[in-house]
C-alpha cells in the first residue's frame, strides 16, 4: 500500500466513531499497540523539540526503506505518533518528503489537535521527514 | 449599553443567580460553544475575558480619536493625549501612588520587570550584589534576573517555597542577614502556581530593614486586591492590563518617585527627550522619560476603562468574596476525586487559582480531553519550571476562577474531569 492509501485506511477505521471520545480512545489504544520504545531508548537526542509532552522518535533505514519506532510519557501523543509511524514507516524517502498527512481534519479531531506548538503534531512530522531527508542524502 | 445591575449585593454576601447572570451578560466572549459545548472559561490567570465596557473604550478610540499623543497641535491630539493622560491618573488613583508622575506605561508585566532588571543594571546592580526572589516566581520575574546573573555576575537568592505555596519567611531573614549587598527583594504578589498571596507588608519592611529595594509583580494580584503601592512601602510594582479585564499589550511600572533620578531611560527615541544634539541628549521628566516612541494610548484607554469597571461598575469585595467562595467550591470538588493531588493547600490567603496533578496521568491528555468538554484550562509547567523540577513535577493542571465564573460550570467541569480521569487513569 502507498502512504496514501495507508491514510485512507486508517481515515475510514475512525469512521466507525460517531463520538470524540472514542475516537481519543481508539487513537489511545494505537498508540498502545504501536511500535514504542524501551526506556533505555528514550535518549535525550531523540526528543522531538516543540511538544507540551516528551516525545521520542527514533528512524533506521533497512533495504531502501525508512522504520520509525516512537514513544511518548502521554496517551495522546502517543497515539498521534503511532499513527504518523504507521503511516510513514517502510516507505522510501522520496514518497515521506512528498507526502502531507491530511487524516487529523478528516477524522473530525482537526479542532481538538490542531497543528499547533501544543500537541508538537508538526514538530512530529517534520521530524519524521527530517530523519528521510537525511537517509536520502547519505543513499546519494 | 447594559445598565449596572441594580441590586447591589453587600460586601458579606454572594451574588445570587440574577446577579450572576447580569455580571455574565458585560462578557461576550462567555456567550459561545466550545467543541458544541458551552465554554467553560477557567484559564482567568492566563488572561482574563474583557467586558464590553472595555471592548468599546478600545474600539471608541480608534472609531474616533485616533491620534498621536503629545506635541499635537490639533483638536484630535490634544483628545487622545487627554485620554493617555486621564488614564495614567486612574491608574496611579487606583493603586494608591503618590502621583501620576510614578506610573510608566509599558508593553505588560514581562516588560515592566525587564525595564527595572535593565535600569538597575546600568546604575545600580554592581557585581556580587544580592537580588532575592521566590522560588515561586514566574519566569518573567526569574529569567531576567538569572541573565543579569550571568552577565553582570550578580549572586541570586531563593525564599524556599512549600507545596503549600508559602515562602519560608524565616529563611528569608536568614538570606538578608547572611548575603552581601542586598540590593533588591522581588517577589509576587501571588504565585500564578498555587495561589498563595505572599505576605507583601511584612516582606517588603523586612527588605527595608536592610535598605533593598523591593519590587512586586503584580500580575496575578492586582485583580483580586485592593492595592495601595504606599501601604506597602514597594519601590517597583508591574501588572498587565490583560489579567484584570484590559486589553493585551498594554501595562504598568510604578516608580516610587524618590527613585526617578536613580533610574534611568529603559529604550531611548522619540517622545523622551528634552534636547537632541547630534552628539549628546538630555532626557524628558518622569514618566516621560521612560516612554520612548508612540504609547499604545488605545490599550491604555482600554485600561482606563477596566478600571472603571472594577471600581465603578463592579462591587469589588462582592466580586471577590464570590471568587472565594467558588475557590473553595472547587477545592471541594477536586479533593473528592480519587488520584488528584492539589498544590496550595493551607490556611494562608489564597487567589481562586488550583493546580493540581494525577499521578500516572499526563496533564496534557487531561487538558486535552477536558476541551473537548468545553473545559479551558492550562495545563503544563506554568512558568515555573525550577520549583516544578524541585517538586519531582513536570507540570499540572490549573484551574483559575474570576466572579464570572459559576458552581454549575464548575460542577461541569468536575464531571468532565471524572469522565476524562475514568478513561486515561
Amino acid at each position: 500500500m502507498t502512504i496514501k492509501e495507508k491514510e485512507a485506511q486508517l481515515i475510514e477505521d475512525f469512521e466507525l466513531f460517531d463520538d470524540w471520545m472514542d475516537k481519543y480512545g481508539y487513537i489511545i489504544d494505537l498508540g498502545k499497540s504501536g511500535a514504542s520504545l524501551d526506556d533505555a531508548s528514550k535518549r535525550e537526542e531523540l526528543l522531538i523539540k516543540g511538544c507540551q509532552s516528551r516525545v521520542w522518535l527514533e528512524a533506521e533505514m533497512k533495504g531502501g526503506k525508512v522504520y520509525y519506532r516512537a514513544d511518548s510519557d502521554a496517551v495522546i501523543p502517543k497515539g498521534i505518533a503511532a499513527m504518523l509511524t504507521g503511516l510513514f514507516s517502510g516507505h522510501r524517502p522520496d514518497e515521506i518528503l512528498d507526502f502531507s498527512p491530511v487524516f487529523v481534519d478528516r477524522i473530525g479531531l482537526g479542532q481538538h489537535l490542531s497543528p499547533t506548538r501544543s500537541n508538537g503534531l508538526s514538530a512530529m512530522i517534520q521530524q519524521i521527514k527530517n530523519y528521510a531527508l537525511a537517509f536520502k542524502s547519505k543513499e546519494a | 449599553m447594559k445598565s449596572n445591575p441594580s441590586s447591589q449585593p453587600s460586601a458579606n454576601s454572594v451574588f445570587n443567580d440574577t446577579q450572576v447572570e447580569d455580571w455574565r451578560a458585560f462578557f461576550p466572549a462567555l456567550d459561545q460553544q466550545v467543541n458544541g459545548r458551552p465554554l467553560i472559561y477557567l484559564d482567568n490567570a492566563a488572561t482574563s475575558l474583557r467586558p464590553i465596557q472595555v471592548i468599546g473604550a478600545v474600539s471608541d478610540y480608534y472609531s474616533t480619536i485616533n491620534a498621536n499623543v503629545h506635541r499635537a497641535n490639533h483638536f484630535l491630539g490634544h483628545q487622545s493625549t487627554r485620554i493617555y493622560e486621564a488614564a495614567r491618573q486612574r491608574v496611579a488613583d487606583f493603586i494608591g501612588a503618590s502621583s501620576s508622575g510614578e506610573i510608566v506605561f509599558t508593553k505588560g508585566t514581562s516588560e515592566s520587570i525587564n525595564f527595572v532588571a535593565a535600569a538597575l543594571s546600568e546604575h545600580v546592580l554592581q557585581p556580587g550584589d544580592t537580588v532575592i526572589l521566590t522560588e515561586s516566581e514566574h519566569h518573567s520575574n526569574m529569567v531576567p534576573w538569572i541573565h543579569l546573573k550571568q552577565r553582570l555576575g550578580i549572586r541570586l537568592e531563593y525564599i524556599p517555597v512549600e507545596p503549600s505555596g508559602e515562602a519560608d519567611i524565616a529563611v528569608f531573614e536568614r538570606i538578608l542577614e547572611q548575603s552581601p549587598n542586598v540590593r533588591l527583594v522581588s517577589i509576587a504578589h501571588a504565585s500564578n502556581l498555587t495561589g498563595a498571596v505572599h505576605p507583601l507588608h511584612e516582606m517588603t519592611r523586612m527588605a527595608k530593614r536592610f535598605g533593598a529595594l523591593v519590587m512586586i509583580d503584580g500580575a496575578q494580584g492586582v485583580v483580586h486586591h485592593r492595592v495601595d503601592v504606599e501601604e506597602i512601602g514597594c519601590d517597583f510594582y508591574a501588572f498587565s492590563a490583560h489579567k484584570m479585564y484590559g486589553p493585551m499589550g498594554v501595562g504598568v511600572l510604578y516608580i516610587k518617585e524618590a527613585l526617578h533620578e536613580m533610574v534611568g531611560p529603559y529604550q531611548f527615541g522619540g517622545g523622551m527627550i528634552d534636547a537632541v544634539h547630534f552628539d549628546r541628549v538630555s532626557y524628558a521628566a518622569a514618566p516621560y522619560k521612560y516612554e520612548a516612541g508612540t504609547p499604545n494610548v488605545a490599550g491604555a484607554a482600554g485600561l482606563l476603562a477596566a478600571i472603571d469597571f472594577m471600581t465603578k461598575t463592579l462591587d469589588f469585595e462582592a466580586a471577590v468574596t464570590q471568587e472565594q467562595m467558588l475557590l473553595g467550591h472547587l477545592e471541594e470538588g477536586l479533593s473528592g476525586i480519587r488520584g488528584v493531588s492539589m498544590l496550595g493547600q493551607g490556611d494562608h490567603p489564597k487567589d481562586p487559582i488550583v493546580s493540581f496533578y494525577v499521578p500516572g496521568v499526563h496533564h496534557y491528555d487531561i487538558a486535552t480531553m477536558l476541551d473537548g468538554f468545553g473545559v479551558a484550562v492550562r495545563a503544563g509547567h506554568h512558568c515555573v519550571q525550577p520549583l516544578l523540577r524541585k517538586w519531582g513535577l513536570e507540570g499540572t493542571i490549573r484551574a483559575s476562577l474570576s466572579f464570572y465564573n459559576t458552581k454549575g460550570e464548575i460542577d461541569a467541569f468536575l464531571t468532565a474531569l471524572e469522565r476524562v480521569l475514568a478513561m486515561l487513569g
